[in-house]
């Protein structure tokens, strides 16, 4: 009973999923091996949580997101989204991404939708704002007219903007007004399920602290979940509840955030952590300095992807690639020393 | 125009910067990005130079290195280079105005680069991509070491060496050498390779390198590491500090970072709307800030490690229109100290609050 209630309660399940992009070579541009930015990897988000996406530069958070709103073909791996699109009594159950066709996929993106990084890129200069919001309706067929302006009105009003900004361009607006837009378009169709992808690291500390109330007023107000990409991880801990880390394609581990922040089950969540800038200018900082760099995707080293790097690798940490498991309740991790280690927060 | 006087002990100071203005005269009319900018920066010490984006820290940094972009001017106040020289066998203070130099003069060409070192926050874009990451440092090297206007530190060793020829191969070792130092794998393969060949971090170490490759008495860092990972980032800060206190360097840190400036400052500016409105030390700033705006950004962050379920405390409104700044003080519309009558009249002025601690708000002043 008590495990029933835990996976209904789970909206986004994605098992095993992989995203391998090919490299061309020579004249007749042949394969000739294979960047594995999303390498086997799993997770779920559960219905109104955000789950943090944490790592640098490079290891996939990005391609992670965009492979399971299918904007990128995955590989391998199943995706299972809860909705109740497809099925005849409207009573929400899993449906897996991959096996959807085009309309089907059309229709469930109703359901999801992403935030992104650039506020200036990610909105077409030459539409307003009106037609910027309204746009996700129309495509939809959600409304049209003066009930698209209504909607676009109300959206408008509670992301913090004025109804006269309406028939207004982008360019006309600073950066953080830019990603309230953009906040006010993925909201537009109510989705269960928003991808952030950065949404506040091209923004200043006090609109960064705004923006990241109103994502969180909004999931207060509309019950939707968040998976929220981000490189500064206090930002990540202040908004989510549970946080995954990845490392070179691979979630390395993956906890509720206190206890991913305070007690770290991998070498690399602890080397991430520690090297976090306080502001506090009498914090003596012990950084674990990382030798090396980010291993190279398309040629990663044998075993565990992280060991060139790690303080505690051994022998078995070369060989054998660690599996990712549930080593406490809903505390996962894939290391081999995991249930050893004593390893320090932040 | 130059001041020479004896050095006194006492006076550690390596640029003074005046009551600096700075406008930019556009088509939409007279933005000031730098209204009255007050500070020192002390040889071998680290300032912090925080706010938000369009708040005049960089442009200030590019007054110091009379590199202010067109069609900016400097149209008041001075920045003064207190240049130590050997003279006679006495220790000598030469008061260069750097505002008054030509921008493309010999002198300035001397400090830019040279005396007074500089990286800039995109990588990529301050890298030719047809040299290798050797010959940039080579042409660092090569530009600054060949005039004999270096090295009057406090170290008297490398007084001696200060006047000597570095042939190419001895530029080259020495980039290797910086490479090193920086922290690059391989140097010796990586000085031979292309800046879209190397990773953000790397060009950014490489950068680092060139800048620290004269030996700079001064070095400014415009948001040096803001494009790069956290990993990344605590290497970079902490070459910059091992390299600080070996060569004695001062650093000016610009940053809209407050984790990065509490770890690299012993002193902080605060600037908002191209005036400084908080000068003090670092630990002054973060633990007892005056000025309601450093109070405000202060409290805005998430601090890691310490989760609440409470929102973050905002500052209202957006950051106003350069070209229609508000009167009286240009915070008082967002302030949560806001004083009808008085802040929305009275431009505050530069007041001392403590020893060495200074703001500019009307909550300090007699009015």
């Amino acid at each position: 009973m008590a495990e029933d209630m835990q996976t209904d309660n789970i909206l986004l399940d994605v098992k095993g999923l992989k995203k391998y992009f090919p490299i061309h070579k020579g004249l007749l541009r042949r394969v000739t091996g294979y960047v594995k930015a999303v390498d086997n990897i799993s997770f779920f988000v559960r219905e109104g949580e955000t789950l943090g996406l944490v790592g640098e530069s490079g290891c996939g958070k990005t391609t992670a997101s965009r492979t399971i709103i299918r904007l990128y073909e995955p590989t391998a791996g199943s995706i299972h989204f809860k909705t109740g699109l497809f099925s005849p009594d409207g009573k929400p159950q899993m449906v897996n991404l991959r096996e959807l066709d085009k309309t089907q996929m059309k229709a469930i993106r109703r359901e999801m939708s992403m935030i992104f990084q650039d506020p200036v890129g990610s909105l077409n200069p030459r539409m307003s704002v009106f037609d910027i919001i309204s746009e996700p309706l129309v495509i939809h067929n959600q409304s049209t007219g003066p009930e698209a302006e209504e909607t676009v009105v109300q959206l408008l009003e509670r992301v913090g903007l004025r109804p006269e900004h309406m028939r207004r361009y982008p360019h006309e607006f600073s950066g953080g007004q830019r990603q309230r837009i953009g906040i006010a378009r993925a909201l537009a169709l109510h989705p269960r399920l928003v991808f952030c992808d950065e949404p506040v690291s091209a923004l200043d500390v006090s609109i960064q602290a705004q923006t990241l109330n109103l994502l969180q007023d909004l999931q207060a107000d509309f019950g939707q979940a968040y998976v929220f990409v981000a490189h500064d991880l206090s930002v990540v801990q202040h908004i989510s509840d549970r946080v995954a880390v990845m490392y070179v394609g691979k979630i390395a581990e993956m906890a509720g955030s206190d206890t991913l922040y305070n007690n770290p089950l991998h070498p690399y969540t602890e080397a991430l952590m520690s090297a976090v800038p306080k502001p506090d200018p009498k914090y003596e900082s012990e950084r674990i300095i990382m030798p090396g760099d980010v291993a190279d995707p398309s040629n990663p080293p044998p075993g565990c992807y992280f060991h060139p790097r790690c303080r505690y690798a051994q022998e078995i940490c070369k060989q054998e690639e660690p599996e990712f498991r549930e080593l406490k309740p809903d505390h996962f991790v894939a290391c081999h020393r995991a249930d050893e280690l004593q390893l320090r927060g932040v | 125009m130059n001041e020479v006087k004896e050095t006194s002990e006492t006076n550690n100071v390596l640029v003074e910067v005046k009551d600096l203005k700075v406008q930019f005269d556009v088509r939409d009319g007279i933005i000031k990005a730098v209204d009255g900018a007050t500070f020192d920066i002390v040889r071998g010490r680290t300032l912090g130079v925080i706010g938000e984006s369009g708040c005049g820290k960089s442009v200030t940094a590019r007054a110091i290195l009379r590199m202010v972009p067109r069609p900016g001017k400097v149209v008041g106040g001075e920045i003064l280079y207190h240049r130590r020289i050997q003279s006679n066998g006495s220790e000598m203070t030469d008061i260069v105005r750097i505002n008054d130099l030509d921008p493309d003069g010999t002198e300035i060409r001397k400090i830019r680069g040279g005396e007074i070192g500089m990286i800039f926050q995109e990588p990529m874009s301050s890298l030719t991509p047809v040299y290798t990451a050797g010959s940039h440092i080579n042409e660092a090297v090569g530009l600054h070491r060949l005039m004999p206007i270096r090295k009057v530190g406090a170290q008297m060793t490398e007084t001696i060496q200060a006047h000597r020829q570095v042939t190419k191969e001895e530029a080259r070792e020495i980039a290797i050498e910086m490479l090193y130092r920086v922290g690059l794998p391989k140097p010796e393969e990586r000085v031979d390779s292309y800046p879209h060949q190397l990773s953000g971090g790397q060009r950014q170490r490489v950068m680092i390198a060139i800048a620290l490759s004269c030996q700079p008495k001064m070095l400014i860092a415009d948001e040096p590491t803001t494009a790069l990972d956290v990993s990344i980032e605590a290497q970079i800060l902490d070459i910059m500090r091992d390299l600080q206190e070996t060569v004695d360097m001062a650093i000016m840190f610009i940053t809209h970072n407050l984790g990065v400036v509490a770890e690299m400052a012993q002193d902080m500016v605060v600037m908002y709307m191209g005036k400084v409105v908080e000068k003090a030390s670092a630990l002054e700033i973060f633990y007892e800030p005056q000025h309601p705006y450093t109070r405000a950004l202060l409290k805005s962050i998430p601090h890691v490690g310490k989760k609440s379920q409470e929102r973050l405390f905002t500052i209202t409104g957006m950051v106003p229109d350069p070209f229609n700044l508000p009167p009286g003080c240009v915070f008082h519309p967002r302030c949560p100290e806001y004083m009808p009558g008085k802040c929305d009249r009275i431009v505050p002025s530069w007041t001392q609050v403590g020893e060495d601690h200074w703001t500019r708000c009307l909550l300090y002043e007699e009015v």
